[in-house]
């Protein structure tokens, strides 16, 4: 769906961010984009939603350019900032001025949203909460069904009923033509619905596998004192906890301790995933 | 910047301000009302307030918290450099032109009132606004494509950049006349140069001023706006 060849981007010259990225982005997926801060995360949904541009390289969707941000191209994609500012107007308004360029905008999925998130058609934007803005932010972007949703930590500012919404929300919206992209700090927020995880570190895709496959793959557990077979391990406040190879079918993953022991040594974790694949052979 | 509020808050005061100098006016004249002291002000009420409104039409889209959603909006940059250019231009010169016809009923009023019966409707459709408004369009593209090259300040930057080419242009055109009739003696006497040549510059500065000055201009800006990133 959407293709990332040979990315090249700074914003300083000298001061490399992306050089020669390469993604592709399946199809009916959520996508979970995680990385230390000033990774990059930003960034890349920037460049996905054509707000900037690549110094070399191309950004396809669909085989269009992104970059030429054409209305062909954005029409299928959306983006939910983490900082943004709205217009002081009511909601209705505002949706009635953007839902016009979604071809398949759905009002009646909207409002069902907006009735979700407790929210009301007829408040000003700016008398929201910096919460409420972002979930009429959400749910407009599901609204819009477009078939690339890419979300800035979408978790930020949400209480914890609205969390559980928005997750029950992307759930229900992904589907077999739609894409969620998120980048987010907030994994134990949206461990649950994630289909595939990319790490994003010093400017390279340092890990991109799907869920399914990392539980398959890797085991995430306590690691008793005396065992040194384990991939990674750390003290936690519940004692040792580690990933090591998984033996005995699927297992839940731990991001968290994913993410740290990504940081720590990525090739030694891909290099389980090669090994399966060999293993598989 | 573009919400209602913030255009009556303006407005409002700009007619207070045109108001309150046509009645001093009035009131240092003898008591009557002159007409032409408030077209000339109506002409520097019309130019200076559509400028600094140009300057700063793209301030929305210069930070990201502001402009993700207009960039992120599906429709073409050239549409949406249009519908800038529209606000600037058509919608602008509508709404100020409507705001001094009734600055000039309520200067009518206030005259009458205050000092001696006067009746005045300002008529925009008069040869003198018609050729302010083709010079508004032709420099408003100036100061459209300084809104988009500037990160701020743009009103004071671009007439900044506006003088020093002006100078530019006059010092250029200088020499260049020194290095074709090689002396001084043209601008010292006219008559040594045929009035034909004079004609035919001013037809070829007209072709210019009018007819490619603005277009130039906004295929630049439109080149500024397909590389704008936020």
């Amino acid at each position: 769906m959407l293709d990332i060849q040979s990315l090249s981007f700074h914003y300083q010259k000298g001061k490399s961010l992306f050089d020669n990225l390469n993604l592709e982005i399946e199809t009916g997926k959520i996508y979970g984009l995680l990385g230390l801060n000033g990774a990059g995360k930003t960034t890349l949904l920037k460049l996905m939603g054509g707000t900037l541009l690549p110094k070399r390289g191309t950004i396809l969707l669909e085989g269009m350019n992104v970059s030429l941000r054409s209305s062909e191209v954005l029409e299928q994609i959306y983006m939910i900032p983490e900082d943004f500012n709205l217009p002081s107007i009511k909601i209705t308004q505002c949706v009635t001025a953007n839902a016009r360029f979604y071809p398949h905008f759905d009002q009646k999925y909207f409002k069902k949203l907006l009735d979700d998130f407790e929210l009301s058609p007829s408040s000003t934007i700016q008398s929201l909460s910096y919460g409420q803005k972002k979930k009429f932010l959400i749910a407009f972007g599901i609204a819009t069904n477009v078939p690339l949703l890419l979300l800035d930590e979408p978790t930020n500012g949400l209480d914890i009923p609205s969390k559980s919404q928005f997750r029950k929300a992307m759930v229900e919206a992904v589907s077999n033509r739609r894409t969620f992209l998120i980048s987010t700090h907030q994994v134990r927020d949206l461990s649950s619905m994630m289909d595939q995880v990319v790490m994003i570190d010093q400017g390279k895709i340092i890990f991109n596998q799907p869920v399914s496959r990392i539980s398959s793959v890797l085991g995430f557990g306590q690691i008793p004192n005396d065992t040194t077979e384990f991939l990674y391990s750390e003290e936690s406040l519940v004692g040792r906890q580690g990933i090591f190879k998984n033996c005995d079918g699927e297992s839940s993953v731990d991001f968290e301790l994913l993410f740290n022991a990504l940081l720590h040594n990525s090739t030694l974790i891909n290099n389980c995933f090669k090994t399966e694949i060999n293993e598989n052979v | 910047m573009l919400n209602k509020k913030s255009i009556v808050i303006t407005a409002s005061s700009l007619t207070g301000v045109l108001v309150a100098l046509c009645l001093l006016n009035t009131w240092a004249g003898n008591h009557v009302f002159s007409v032409d002291y408030f077209v000339l002000q109506a002409k520097l009420f019309f130019v200076i307030p559509g400028f600094v409104f140009t300057s700063v039409i793209f301030k929305e889209i210069s930070s990201f918290a502001n402009g993700w959603s207009y960039f992120i909006l599906p429709a073409n940059r050239i549409e949406k450099m249009v519908a800038y250019w529209l606000l600037t231009t058509v919608v602008y010169i509508i709404f100020s032109l409507s705001i001094l016809i009734i600055s000039s009923l309520i200067i009518s009023g206030l005259v009458s009132l205050l000092f001696e019966p006067t009746f005045f409707v300002f008529n925009p459709l008069n040869f003198q606004f018609q050729e302010l408004i083709v010079h508004y369009l032709v420099l408003q593209s100036v100061y459209f494509l300084g809104a988009i090259s500037f990160q701020r300040n743009h009103f004071f930057i671009t007439t900044l950049f506006v003088l020093l080419v002006l100078g530019f242009l006059v010092l250029f055109s200088i020499l260049g006349f020194r290095l074709i009739f090689g002396d001084w003696s043209i601008f010292l006497n006219a008559d040594t140069v045929s009035p034909e040549f004079f004609e035919q510059i001013k037809l070829w500065i007209k072709v210019i001023y009018y007819g490619l000055l603005a277009p130039f201009f906004l295929l630049m800006s439109y080149l500024r706006f397909k590389e704008k990133e936020i």
